[in-house]
C-alpha cells in the first residue's frame, strides 16, 4: 500500500531516469513516485541519453532486458548502465529484471556496474524502499 | 620278341614316360616296373630302391599310403579288374614329408593271362595346400564380414538412439526456451497489473473516504437528494461492500499468475550441466500442474510426503522431466478413474530422496519388464508415444548417480522408485548410454 505523508513533503524532488520499452511500466513507476520525486521517462537508449544529455539525475532505474526479446538482444540494460555511470557517476544505477538469477547480473553487481537488482513483479512499496535505500547510499560519503 | 612281351614292354615305356610316379604291380604287391618320379617318391637313391626290388620288397614296403595297410588300392583293382581312384590319400614321403595324393590303379591283363595293376600316384600335396589356405581365407573374411555386419547394426542402433536422445533434448530445451520466453513476457504485465493494484485500493479508499466527509457535511437539501439519487442508481452501498473484494481477487489472480510464470521458469532450467539445490517435491507439483489435462477429473492424486525432506542437488529441469515422463506413463495407462500415488520420504539416513510413484493401471506386462527402459520401446500406439520417455528418465538418473526401478505392485498397476542421493553428483553429463533394468 503506498503510504502518504501528508504532513511533511520531502525538502528535495529526486530526480529519476526509469528505461523501459514497456510504457505501463515507467507510467507505474511514475505513479510510484508521483509524491516524491519527478520520474523522467525513456522507452530505448536514444531517449535515455538524450535525457542524460539534458537534465541531472539521482538514480536510473534501468529494464535488463530493453529491447525485449522480440527484437532479439539488442541493447542490454547492462550497456545503457555503463552509459549512465559514465556520464553521471554520482547517480545510483538499479537493474529491473525478471532475470534476477542471471549470472550476469550478479556480476555486474559485484564490479559495482550496478548498484541494486529489482525482480519482477515488483510492488510499489518495494520499489520506494529499494529507492530510498539507494538514495541513502549515495547520499553518504 | 612275343607278343604278350611286346605288350609288357610297351606298357613299361608308358610307365617311364607319365609324368606322375607310377608302379606296376602284380596281384600280390610285387613290384614290377616303376618309374622316376616313383623314385623320387620313395626317397631312395636308384641302386638302393633296385635292391629293395630285386629283393622282394612290395610296393607299400617302398611308398606306403594309409590306406595300403587296410584296404590295398591296386589290390582291389586287380581283384575287381576295373579301374579304382581314390581322392586325397594321405602319405608319408621318404623324407618324412606329409603328403597328399590321388592314387589311380588301372588293372591290365596281359596276353599270358597274367593280371598287373598299373597304380600311379599324383602328389596335390600344394593344391590342397592353397585349397585349405583358400577355404580358410574365405571362411576368416565370412567371419569378418559377418562381425562387420554386427558391429555396423549395433553402431547403428548405438548411433540412432544417442540421434534420437538429442532430438529429444533438442526439443525438450526449445520447450525450455519457448517457456521461458512465454514466461519473461508474461512478467511485463504480471508486474504493471500487481504495481496498479495498490493505487487502485488507495484511490477508491480515498474516494470512499470523501464521499464519507460529503455524507456528514451540512449540505443543501438539493445537493442531498441529489447525491441520495445517484447513490442509488450507482448501488453505492453495495459498491463499497464490494470494491475491496474484487481487488482481492484481481490480486490473486495476479499473485497466481506470478507463481504459474515463476514455476515455469524453474521447471525450464535445462541449461547446461547446471547443478544446484532444487525442491524436487515443487517439481514434482508443477509436472502434475502440466499434466493437468491428462489428468482431469478422472485421476486421483495421492501425496504421502513425509515433512521437513531436503532439498537434492541436481539439475532441477533433468529432474523435472522425470517425473513428468513417469507420471505421464501413469496417467496414461490409466484408463477411465484411478488414482496416482505419490510417496516421498528420505532414506539412509536423509542421505538419499527416495520418490515411488504407484499408479491403478494394469501394470507392466511381465514379460516386457527388462525392456521398458529400451531407447524407442513403447506399448503405446504408433505415434502416441516416442518409446523414449523412460529411456531418458533412467539415463537422468543414473547421471545423478541415482537409481530407477520398477516393479509390478502386488495391490496395484506399477510402481517406479527413483533413489536421488541428497548431495548429487560431482557433475551430471546425462549419455546415450545402456540402462539396466530394475
Amino acid at each position: 500500500m503506498p503510504g502518504r505523508s501528508r504532513t511533511s513533503p520531502p525538502p528535495r524532488r529526486h530526480r529519476l531516469l526509469v528505461v523501459d520499452d514497456e510504457a505501463y511500466n515507467v507510467e507505474l513507476v511514475a505513479r510510484t513516485f508521483h509524491r516524491t520525486a519527478t520520474v523522467l521517462p525513456a522507452a530505448d537508449r536514444a531517449q535515455a541519453e538524450a535525457v542524460l544529455a539534458a537534465e541531472p539525475i539521482d538514480v536510473a532505474l534501468i529494464d535488463y532486458r530493453l529491447d525485449g526479446p522480440r527484437a532479439g538482444l539488442g541493447t542490454c540494460g547492462l550497456d545503457l548502465a555503463r552509459v549512465v555511470r559514465a556520464r553521471r557517476p554520482g547517480a545510483a544505477i538499479a537493474m529491473i529484471t525478471g532475470f534476477a538469477d542471471d549470472p550476469a547480473l550478479a556480476e555486474a553487481l559485484a564490479a559495482g556496474v550496478i548498484d541494486a537488482l529489482i525482480a519482477k513483479p515488483w510492488a510499489p512499496v518495494e520499489l520506494r524502499r529499494q529507492v530510498e535505500a539507494l538514495l541513502a547510499g549515495a547520499a553518504a560519503p | 620278341m612275343a607278343p604278350a612281351d611286346g605288350l609288357f614292354e610297351q606298357i613299361r615305356r608308358l610307365v617311364d614316360g607319365h609324368v606322375d610316379a607310377a608302379v606296376l604291380i602284380d596281384g600280390d604287391r610285387a613290384v614290377l616296373h616303376y618309374n622316376l618320379a616313383y623314385e623320387v617318391l620313395t626317397g631312395r637313391s636308384g641302386r638302393q630302391l633296385a635292391a629293395r626290388v630285386a629283393a622282394g620288397a612290395r610296393c607299400d614296403q617302398l611308398f606306403a599310403l594309409e590306406v595300403c595297410a587296410r584296404d590295398c588300392v591296386g589290390c582291389g583293382a586287380h581283384r575287381a579288374g576295373r579301374r579304382r581312384r581314390v581322392d586325397e590319400v594321405a602319405a608319408t614321403r621318404g623324407d618324412g614329408e606329409a603328403l597328399t595324393m590321388i592314387v589311380c590303379a588301372t588293372p591290365i591283363d596281359l596276353p599270358d593271362g597274367r593280371r598287373v595293376v598299373l597304380e600311379s600316384y599324383r602328389d596335390v600335396t600344394g593344391d590342397v595346400r592353397v585349397q585349405r589356405r583358400l577355404k580358410l581365407a574365405l571362411e576368416h573374411e565370412r567371419k569378418l564380414s559377418e562381425s562387420l555386419e554386427e558391429t555396423v547394426r549395433a553402431r547403428t542402433a548405438e548411433l540412432r538412439a544417442a540421434q534420437a536422445q538429442l532430438v529429444h533434448q533438442e526439443k525438450m530445451s526449445s520447450l525450455g526456451r519457448m517457456v521461458a520466453g512465454i514466461a519473461h513476457e508474461l512478467n511485463n504485465p504480471i508486474n504493471f497489473i500487481y504495481g496498479n493494484i495498490d493505487f487502485l485500493g488507495q484511490y477508491l479508499e480515498d474516494l470512499v473516504r470523501l464521499v464519507g466527509v460529503m455524507d456528514g457535511a451540512d449540505l443543501p437539501p438539493d445537493v442531498r437528494a441529489e447525491l441520495d439519487r445517484v447513490k442509488a442508481e450507482i448501488e453505492y452501498s453495495f459498491m463499497v461492500d464490494d470494491w475491496r473484494k474484487l481487488l482481492r481477487s484481481i490480486r490473486a489472480g495476479a499473485a497466481r499468475t506470478a507463481d504459474i510464470v515463476a514455476d515455469l521458469k524453474n521447471f525450464s532450467r535445462t541449461d547446461g550441466q547446471g547443478l544446484g539445490e532444487a525442491d524436487v517435491i515443487g517439481g514434482i507439483e508443477t509436472s502434475i500442474n502440466l499434466i493437468g489435462p491428462l489428468l482431469k477429473n478422472r485421476i486421483e492424486i495421492r501425496r504421502k510426503i513425509a515433512p521437513g525432506l531436503p532439498r537434492v542437488v541436481c539439475n532441477a529441469g533433468h529432474v523435472n522431466q522425470v517425473f513428468m515422463n513417469v507420471l505421464t506413463n501413469a496417467a496414461q495407462a490409466i484408463t477411465g478413474a484411478g488414482w496416482i500415488e505419490i510417496v516421498a520420504e528420505a532414506i539412509d539416513d536423509g542421505a538419499t530422496l527416495r520418490i515411488a510413484i504407484t499408479d491403478s493401471g494394469p501394470g507392466i506386462e511381465p514379460a516386457l519388464m527388462a525392456q521398458i527402459t529400451d531407447p524407442f520401446f513403447t506399448t503405446k500406439e504408433v505415434g502416441a508415444g516416442t518409446g523414449l520417455g523412460l529411456w531418458i528418465a533412467a539415463n537422468i538418473v543414473r547421471a545423478h548417480r541415482g537409481t530407477l526401478t520398477w516393479r509390478n505392485h502386488p495391490a496395484a498397476g506399477a510402481e517406479f522408485v527413483v533413489d536421488l542421493p541428497v548431495r548429487g553428483p560431482a557433475s551430471v553429463a546425462v549419455s546415450a548410454g545402456p540402462v539396466d533394468a530394475g
